[in-house]
Order: C-alpha cells, then sequence, then structure tokens
C-alpha cells in the first residue's frame, strides 16, 4: 500500500534532517519575536471586544441567568422586562429557529433553556437592548416560575463507590433517563492474580479540584448580519469550526452561511471551545432578527459562572509490586464530576482513561471512569484534559510505594517507566522517541536531586523542605476522539511577501509560531515576509480544532507539506534561471537565492517570485495532513490510543511551615520531551507557565458552592490564582529531543503536557517534606492550602 | 449577580466645608474617596444610597504631617503616598509595613487610609499599626470636630461611631521611639500578595520607664479588628522569655472569635493567631536582647 504524498513529505524531511542539531537551523528552534507581539503590547485591537470601536448601531445581548441550580420552569413572564426602556426584544428558546442545543459532544444542553435549569449558569432568556445597561436592567424584570428540584452536589448522592451503579434519585437529565454520562474502562491481564502475588500493595483515595481558566479575556462576540441572510460573527473560540456548526444547527442556517473569525484570544487553555459557541450563537440570534450588529460581552462574574472548568475527580487507587520494586498491576475507579452537562467530558474521560496507569510497563489493569453529573458549572475542556486528574493519584502512589519498599522515589520509576521498544498497558509499541528516561535524568541533575534528598532530610526546625518528582506522559492531538486532520494554505504575493492560512487559532499560546519558523525554515525566507490571516470559516482552511496540543504537530505537517511543494518548485525554477546543477543545489537565503557552489553569483527572492508568476510556476500552495487513524478497542481499553507522546519529568523543590502549613514553591525543574523544539521562545514560555498555572491547581485554586449550588467565589478577587510573589524564586527549562517521524522535523505538543504533572510533584515534594509514612498518605488531594496542609501535620503528629 | 452599578444622585465636594454643608442636606448618601471599596459594595447592592458624595479630590484633607509625638494622616492620603513616606516610614513603622503588603500598585494610588478605616471592614489592613499605635480619629461635621479612639470608633462588621453629616478629617497618631524600633507585623493571606488577610497582626513595644510595655492587634478573626487586651495584660511587666511567649500566644484565643468562610476556618484561623503571634513576639524578644 502507498502513502499519501504528504506523508512522504513528512517523513522524508525528518530523516533527512535526524541528526541535525537544533542549533544549526536557521529559524527553527530560535528564539524568533512572535508576529503578533508588538501590536499586542503596544495596545492595538486585536481581541474581539476591541473591535467595538468599529461597530456601528449595535445592539446588545444579555442573558439571563438561572436562579436555581435544579428547578422546573413552569412559566416564563417577560412582559416586564419588555417594557423597561431600550430593550428590543427578549428572546425564549420559543425564538429559536433551528435547534435550541449547543451541547458539544453530545446534544444536552439547550442554548436556552426551556424545560428546566440544571446549574446556576443555564440561560433562561436574552435580552436584546440599545444599551448593555439596559440588557442587564431588563434581565433583573424577566420573571420566571421555578419549581425547584433537589440539587445534587456531589456525585457520590448518585452513583455508589462501590459498585459504581447509579443510585436512585431525581434525575437532572430526566430526558436521558440517567445521570451517568458515560464509562471507560481498561481489561488486561488478571488483575486478581497480580495482587494476590504481590509483596506491596497500597491504596488510597484521592481527590483534585475544580479548576477555573482565569483568562485574562473575558468572552465576547460580535455578529454582523449579511445582506444575503447570512450571519458574519466575531467571537471569542479557540475553534472557529466547531462554532460555526453550532451556530449555524442553531440558526437553521447551511454552514456556508454562517462565517465565523476568530482574532487573538485574551487566553483559551480549553475554556473557550464549547463557551465559544454559545456566545456567538446568542449573538448571531440577535443579529439576523433586528438585522443589526449584535454584541454580548461577559464580565468576569458572567464568565466564572458561565463556561465550564476541569472536571474535579474523586478515584481510588490499589497498586501492587514485588520486593524488587516491579509494578504488578493496578486497580483503579476514577469518578469525574461532570457537573450539569456533557461538554467535551466524554472526550476529558477517555483521555482519563487512557492516561489512568501513567507512563508505566503495566500488564494488569482494571481501570473504570465514569463521569457523573451534578447541579454544578459543567466540566469541559481544560489544558491537560482529563490528564491531570489521573497523573496526581498515579504519581502520588507512586512515591507511597517507593516508600514503601524502601525506594528512592527516581529509583522505583527508572524501573518501571516505558521506554522504546515497549508496549504501553494498551498495548501499543512505542516505536520512536521515548525520551522519559533522558527526561527523568536531566531533571533528576538539574534541580541537584539527591543531594537535595539528603540534605532535607536532615533539616530541623519548623520549616521544612521537601523535594518531589512527578512523571507522565501525554497523548498528543485528539485520538479516537474523531477524524484528525490539519491544513493550511500558504500564498506568496507578487513582491515577495506571504499570507498563511490556517484554521487554527492562536488563544495567545504562541504555537502559530511554531509554523512561521517552520515555513521560513523550509522556504528559506526570515519570519517577518510571512503575515497571518485570522483564523475564519469562510476564508481559511478547516485545520480541526486547535486543541489537544495537536496545532505543532498536525498544523506543523501540513505547513511542512505546503512549504515542501512551493520550495521544489521554486528550486526547479532558480536552478534553471542560475544555471545550478540541480535544483538540490538552490540555497534560498532570502532575500538572497543562488547556486550553492557559487554564492556571488545571486537573484533576489521576488526576481524570482516575479519569474515565476511569468512562467507560470504556482506561487500558492495548500497543506493538508491526516494522522493514522487511532484504534480503541471499548471493551478492553486496548489499542493504539494515540499516534504519538509528548514525556516529562518534573522537580519541584519546597518549603513547609510545619506551624501554619503553608507550602511555598521555591525551585522548579521542568523537562519535556518534545520531539524538537520549533520556537525555542514559545516552549520555554510554556514550561513555565504551566508550571506557574500547576502550581495555582496544586496550593490554592478551587470552586466553592454554597448549598443551594451557588458558587460563592466568582470573580479573581476570591478565585485565587498565583501571582507574581507566589512563583519559584528559580525554575530550570530543558527540552529533550526524541523526534518523532510524522511530524515536522520531529516536533511534538507542549501546550498542555506543561500542566500535566505539576501538582504530583509538589504534592510529592511535600509529602516528602513531611517525613511520616502516615502524613505520606493523607497528602491525597489537592489544593494544598495551609489549612488543609496543617491539618494533615495536626493528624500525623508531624513535629518540628 | 451580574453586577451593575444602580443609578443615584451624584455631588462633588469642593472643599470640606461644602462637603460637610451637602451631607447635612442629603442625608442618604456615602461618601466616595478612593471608591476601591464603595464601587464593589454598590454594585453588589450592599448600600443603596440616594447620594454619592465625591470627596475624593479635596487636596486639603491629603497630607502626612510629624508633629513631634504624633504623626497626623489625612483621611484622604492614598495608601500608596503612606508607603511612600519618609515620615511614616521611619515614625510608623508598622503602618508603612501593614501598606506594604496591601492590594496592588494601582488599587493603593486610588486607595485612602480613610476609607479602610471607614470602610470598617474586619479585614481592614490599616487597622491593626493604628490600633497598636492607639491611633485617634478626628471627625467633622457642621456641628464641630470630635476626636475619637480608633478602637471604639470601629463598632463592628461596616458599623462606625460615625454620624450622618459627619466625615473623617483625620488620624492622629501617636508616635514613640519604641514602635519606631520594636515591632513586628504578620499578613496571612491566600496568596503572597494582592490578597486579603486569613489573619493579620500588629505588636510592638513601648516604654514605661524602661520596661516595655506590648500592644498586640489583629484583623480577620473577629467582627472587627482588635487589641488582644487579655495578652497585653499577662505581658506587663514580663519580660519576653519562650515560656511567656507561649503562653501570650494562647492567650490571645480570648480576644478573637473568627469565623469561616472563603478564606479560611474559625479554627485555623484560631491557630493561625496563635502561630503568628508566638512568630511576632519572638522577633520582638530577638530585638530587645540587641
Amino acid at each position: 500500500m502507498s502513502k499519501p504524498d504528504y506523508v512522504e513529505i513528512v517523513e522524508e524531511i525528518f530523516y533527512k534532517t535526524k541528526e541535525k542539531k537544533t542549533e544549526e537551523f536557521k529559524y527553527v528552534g530560535k528564539d524568533v519575536v512572535r508576529w503578533d507581539a508588538i501590536s499586542k503590547i503596544s495596545g492595538q485591537p486585536v481581541y474581539t471586544a476591541d473591535l467595538l470601536r468599529f461597530i456601528k448601531n449595535p445592539v446588545f445581548v444579555y442573558s439571563v441567568r438561572a436562579k436555581y441550580a435544579h428547578a422546573r420552569i413552569k412559566g416564563l413572564d417577560v412582559s416586564d422586562a419588555l417594557k423597561y426602556p431600550g430593550v428590543l426584544a427578549v428572546l425564549t428558546a420559543r425564538d429559536i429557529p433551528g435547534i435550541n442545543d449547543v451541547g458539544y459532544v453530545i446534544p444536552d444542553q439547550p442554548l436556552i433553556a426551556d424545560r428546566k435549569v440544571r446549574f446556576i449558569g443555564d440561560t433562561v432568556a436574552l435580552v436584546v437592548a440599545e444599551s448593555l445597561e439596559n440588557a442587564r436592567e431588563a434581565g433583573e424584570l424577566v420573571s420566571v416560575d421555578y419549581e425547584p428540584l433537589k440539587v445534587y452536589l456531589d456525585p457520590l448522592e448518585i452513583i455508589d463507590p462501590e459498585t459504581l451503579q447509579e443510585k436512585p434519585h431525581e434525575l437532572i437529565h430526566d430526558e436521558r433517563g440517567s445521570d451517568i454520562l458515560t464509562r471507560y474502562k481498561i481489561r488486561v491481564g488478571d488483575v486478581e492474580k497480580a495482587f494476590k502475588e504481590a509483596a506491596v500493595v497500597v491504596e488510597n483515595k484521592y481527590e483534585t479540584p475544580f479548576q477555573e481558566h482565569a483568562y485574562i479575556e473575558p468572552e465576547a462576540a460580535i455578529a454582523i448580519p449579511e445582506a444575503d441572510g447570512g450571519v458574519t460573527i466575531y467571537a471569542k473560540t479557540q475553534c472557529p469550526f466547531d462554532t460555526r456548526k453550532a451556530v449555524a444547527n442553531v440558526l437553521g442556517l447551511p454552514f456556508n452561511m454562517v462565517r465565523v473569525i476568530a482574532p487573538a484570544l485574551g487566553g483559551g487553555f480549553g475554556g473557550a471551545e464549547d463557551v465559544g459557541n454559545e456566545i456567538a450563537a446568542k449573538a448571531a440570534l440577535a443579529a439576523i432578527r433586528f438585522k443589526r450588529p449584535a454584541v454580548l460581552l461577559h464580565t468576569r462574574e458572567e464568565s466564572i459562572i458561565g463556561h465550564t472548568k476541569r472536571h474535579r475527580t474523586i478515584s481510588w487507587y490499589r497498586h501492587a509490586a514485588s520486593r524488587d520494586g516491579t509494578l504488578l498491576g493496578v486497580e483503579a475507579k476514577i469518578i469525574l464530576d461532570k457537573g450539569a452537562y456533557a461538554s467535551l467530558g466524554p472526550f476529558v474521560a477517555w483521555r482519563a482513561v487512557v492516561h489512568s496507569t501513567g507512563p508505566y510497563k503495566v500488564r494488569n489493569a482494571k481501570v473504570d471512569v465514569v463521569a457523573v453529573y451534578t447541579n454544578k458549572i459543567p466540566g469541559g475542556a481544560f489544558r491537560g484534559f482529563g490528564n491531570p486528574q489521573v497523573t496526581f493519584p498515579v504519581e502520588r502512589q507512586m512515591d507511597i510505594l517507593a516508600e514503601e519498599l524502601g525506594m528512592d522515589p527516581v529509583e522505583f520509576r527508572l524501573k518501571n517507566i516505558l521506554r522504546n521498544g515497549d508496549r504501553t498497558v494498551h498495548g501499543q509499541l512505542l516505536d520512536h522517541g521515548v525520551g522519559l528516561e533522558e527526561a527523568i535524568k536531566k531533571a533528576v541533575e538539574l534541580s541537584g536531586w539527591y543531594e537535595k534528598r539528603r540534605l532535607y532530610a536532615s533539616l530541623k526546625g519548623p520549616v521544612r523542605r521537601g523535594i518531589g518528582i512527578a512523571i507522565f506522559y501525554h497523548g498528543n492531538s485528539i485520538g479516537a476522539e474523531g477524524a484528525d486532520y490539519s491544513s493550511v494554505s500558504v500564498i506568496i504575493q507578487r513582491d515577495g511577501s506571504i499570507v498563511f492560512r490556517t484554521g487554527l487559532t492562536d488563544m495567545g499560546q504562541g504555537a502559530i509560531q511554531g509554523l512561521i519558523n517552520i515555513l521560513a525554515e523550509v522556504l528559506g525566507v526570515p519570519p517577518h515576509y510571512i503575515k497571518v490571516e485570522l483564523a475564519d470559516t469562510s476564508a481559511t482552511p478547516d485545520a480541526g480544532p486547535t486543541v489537544a496540543s495537536r496545532s505543532t504537530a498536525m498544523g506543523g505537517n501540513a505547513t511542512l507539506v505546503a512549504a515542501y511543494k512551493l520550495r521544489k518548485r521554486l528550486d526547479q525554477l532558480a536552478a534553471s534561471l542560475l544555471g545550478c546543477k540541480s535544483p538540490d543545489d538552490v540555497v534560498i537565503e532570502a532575500p538572497k537565492v543562488y547556486c550553492r557552489d557559487d554564492p556571488s553569483h545571486t537573484i533576489t527572492w521576488r526576481e524570482l517570485v516575479e519569474q515565476a508568476f511569468w512562467k507560470g510556476v504556482p506561487l500558492q500552495e495548500f497543506g493538508y495532513y491526516r494522522a493514522p487513524p487511532a484504534e480503541w478497542d471499548e471493551e478492553t481499553g486496548t489499542g493504539a490510543p494515540y499516534f504519538t507522546y509528548t514525556y516529562g519529568a518534573i522537580v519541584s523543590d519546597v518549603e513547609v511551615d510545619l506551624e501554619t502549613g503553608l507550602v511555598r514553591v521555591k525551585e522548579a525543574t521542568t523537562v519535556y520531551d518534545i520531539g524538537r523544539v520549533v520556537n525555542r521562545t514559545g516552549a520555554e514560555l510554556h514550561a513555565i507557565g504551566g508550571y506557574i498555572q500547576g502550581m495555582g491547581y496544586a496550593l490554592m485554586e478551587d470552586l466553592y458552592y454554597d448549598s443551594e449550588g451557588r458558587l460563592l467565589n466568582t470573580n479573581l478577587s476570591t478565585y485565587h490564582i498565583p501571582t507574581a510573589l507566589d512563583t519559584p524564586e528559580k525554575f530550570n527549562v530543558y527540552f529533550v529531543e526524541a523526534g518523532y517521524y510524522h511530524a515536522p522535523f520531529g516536533a511534538k505538543g507542549l501546550g498542555e503536557p506543561s500542566i500535566v504533572a505539576i501538582a504530583p510533584s509538589i504534592a510529592n515534594a511535600v509529602a516528602n517534606a513531611l517525613r511520616s509514612r502516615e502524613a505520606n498518605k493523607l497528602v491525597s488531594k489537592h489544593p494544598l492550602t495551609p489549612d488543609y496542609v496543617y491539618s494533615i501535620i495536626k493528624k500525623a503528629g508531624v513535629k518540628p | 449577580m451580574f453586577y451593575k452599578l444602580p443609578s443615584f444622585e451624584y455631588f462633588k465636594a469642593r472643599s470640606v466645608g461644602e462637603a460637610l454643608e451637602l451631607a447635612g442636606k442629603i442625608g442618604d448618601y456615602r461618601f466616595l474617596a478612593g471608591g476601591t471599596d464603595l464601587l464593589v459594595d454598590l454594585k453588589i447592592g450592599r448600600y443603596k444610597p440616594r447620594a454619592i458624595l465625591d470627596i475624593g479630590g479635596l487636596r486639603e484633607l491629603s497630607y502626612i504631617i510629624n508633629d513631634g509625638s504624633r504623626v497626623r494622616i489625612g483621611a484622604l492620603t492614598r495608601l500608596e503616598d503612606i508607603l511612600r513616606s519618609s515620615v511614616v516610614r521611619e515614625r510608623l513603622p508598622l503602618l508603612h509595613e501593614a501598606v506594604y503588603h496591601m492590594a496592588s500598585w494601582q488599587i493603593r494610588s486610588v486607595a485612602t487610609i480613610g476609607g479602610n478605616i471607614g470602610n470598617a471592614s474586619p479585614a481592614a489592613d490599616t487597622a491593626p499599626p493604628l490600633l497598636v499605635h492607639d491611633a485617634i480619629v478626628k471627625t467633622r461635621s457642621v456641628r464641630g470636630e470630635r476626636a475619637v479612639r480608633l478602637e471604639e470608633f470601629i463598632q463592628g462588621p461596616r458599623r462606625t461611631l460615625l454620624e450622618p453629616g459627619e466625615m473623617i478629617v483625620e488620624f492622629e497618631v501617636p508616635a514613640s521611639p519604641g514602635l519606631e524600633e520594636y515591632w513586628a507585623y504578620r499578613k496571612f493571606g491566600r496568596r503572597s500578595a494582592f490578597t486579603l488577610s486569613v489573619v493579620g497582626l500588629a505588636v510592638g513595644a513601648e516604654f514605661l520607664e524602661g520596661s516595655p510595655v506590648f500592644k498586640v492587634s489583629l484583623n480577620s478573626v473577629a467582627p472587627k479588628p482588635v487589641r488582644a487586651r487579655s495578652v497585653e495584660e499577662y505581658l506587663k511587666g514580663k519580660t519576653l522569655t519562650d515560656s511567656v511567649i507561649e503562653t501570650a500566644s494562647k492567650i490571645v484565643q480570648q480576644d478573637i472569635s473568627p469565623i469561616t468562610d472563603v478564606r479560611a476556618t474559625a479554627e485555623y484561623r484560631r491557630h493561625l493567631a496563635t502561630v503568628l503571634l508566638k512568630d511576632a513576639l519572638k522577633e520582638i524578644a530577638g530585638r530587645l536582647r540587641r
């Protein structure tokens, strides 16, 4: 069977450059100033809400939210709101021309609630008014007749943790007949036998909290009606093509009548996936109805209540090991607190089950993951996507096991990790770059692991130090979630400047810079020749969603393919113009183009492009890449879920005050195997940014609800994220480059991986600082707030 | 939930005299100084005044004067000005330290000391240092001036002795060589900066006939910032030995009555009060030994 040409191109370039050191590239792996840095720091209008200044005669859309976390809607009276000055309409579920649903994976989430509300962020009506103030004020006058229902905040009220069976209760999703959203499992080997033969068995219950994305830009959407009955929407969305689909469904329009443009996003982290669909659909409804631009702007409070969070989890883990420290088996039950709607929960649960045994050789495993609806803000996509929630318990278990076995945590891990040629728990053969061992060894070296481990064990006094390691792997891209493809278009203009288009978005993560570096490297032009167009469903090729750490590998491959084809044609032309021996001898160092053996004889890039124009050499190219299909057996949890994995090792060095329970991270070491560094600045800042976000998750972030299901910390003065003063004094950042042959120059993703193992590395460091076998087991949930850590210190009787 | 500023009448005073006159006339009003607390409180509906009386621009109440035995601070002095004042740093180092740990540069640049005290939050961070200094709150109305001890002035959460038509004009803060040298401040929050106190604590020592008199104050552990009178009583005439410090830091439990909220549990706050006091007293003991 012959390979598609795009696969051959990617492989050809990989093998040709496999031995080339990253330092020897011209743009790949270099510190290049991002394409949008100057406009962002100089305050240019790059974000959605900025565009409001260019909009004339808009209407404003405000979402009236539920008063109860769980209630039936018996009636709705909008007459008072309609009388309010400036109000044009109050839209309810009945005003939706298409399908009243914005569920991301399954259709369980009405855009405007009709029968019942399931959490406090549910929208019951949209007020459309001449000003945002009018709309908000009128919103208070919408009167809803509710029949309050029992509010479920704890998934264990709905599911029995022993049997994992649903308990009788008042259904949140009565239309589904069950509040169990989804179940996944792994059944590999003989777990019973493994535990019977084990010398050491360790078991514990773990909890991880909800996490708010806390992106700097709250949601915004501007919809502009088009003359042909269509609509153009500028919206904060990570995935404009998914947003288009949702809006078209709500409006009952064909896809080509809905145009979604994603301006720069002030942070996404996964949070701008489904909320983007919701805000775009709301604005579009009003724009179509009133034939005027419609604007929707969220306050921070609306943002926190109105968009999904990282799923909270409760899990029970059992590990078996032999006396020599070989892992024999894993048994786990993991419950995802789903909140009110599915959102991306089915995919998050799947990623959780795939990664549920960590980057270890595991032959016997029995794992169940269940996602259970509750009346809270829905869990959705968040950087890491189910993996941090399982990496925390796995990596805590590894440290507890190591202690029971009397082994150093690093030695214990090195004995069990996945290496090249091993098979994952799913039976997938790892036939390329597994840089995990190298990453661990490098992290150990950079952090001074052994010295500190010894030194900290002897410290006296109330302020202890501790050092902890956590490792992980993270499947790149979407795996078995769906068709996995990407595409870009590259058009060289007659003056030699270049227009680059892709449906991948920039949410601040900067992945597009990696694509620019790849394009510049292959074509031989400086990055500033390239202009990046906004992701636009009517003007850029669909590149799939901007999620799952897939932009660099998937978008990079598509870029590589387009650049390669253009370069081939231009080399051919340049060779004939310059008289080079072969097209392979052509050197492009724009603005200079010359033959390798005669650098003094040159033409300019612009001349080459002009000649191409006259000689009919096409200056535009479309790059496409499709990943090999993933394999997954639902019954056994086996197959090849992802085409490649990013690996990493994190070491955290902390200080713990035994009297207050306060934890401070003093030094952080992150080593990631990302195949090849294509964007040095971006990669380093991801390593640091991911660490800080993970540290917030580990130490201070959580959502607090009252018993009625109302969120108590709805803004950033009560939802605490780390400040500059909370960040470690020192970061050691290093990359291992064990390339992947089906990726651009071997590069793998880093977006999500950079948060996955932070919390467990900090928790392991805290446990190390406490120097108590009992405390080690008690460090079983986060955030590790001072009062929680102090309660462990007290319970375990840790004394200064 | 989706906070909007309610409508109100707006008055801007050009002088203290005019402010008092307007206040007397309007009746149902709130003063706007820096607005960092007021605007949020209006949005969440804590207050629904008919009018807002803007006194933020009254330069005449923005000053720090080193006046021999005391420092006088105008009610509308911005926190950032207090932070940068060498008079405060040298003569009221506890206040300097407390303000250093407050909010962010942006907020300190508009928030005023009068607002921080007048808002009467149990977590007001300028209160513990001012209480340690036995600060006097000077108020004025068309009826004249009053001077009230800060400890009495703040009555409870958001309650003060300020009467209708009356405004805070000045804080008279007695300074002493002891408090310039022998002090310790602790603020424990949910993170290292830009945070409200879970517990805040100011401790200082003054000298009476050569022997130290200890003064202790805390916030976020009671309905209002408090002086730890039982601790002070116990420490009278004692030397700060380890065992004295140990006992004193336990006695503080009699002076506080914390609650559980989003920031911490009552139990943990009680624990922190003891730990922070012990720590602070040890620091002072160290300085006293030198």
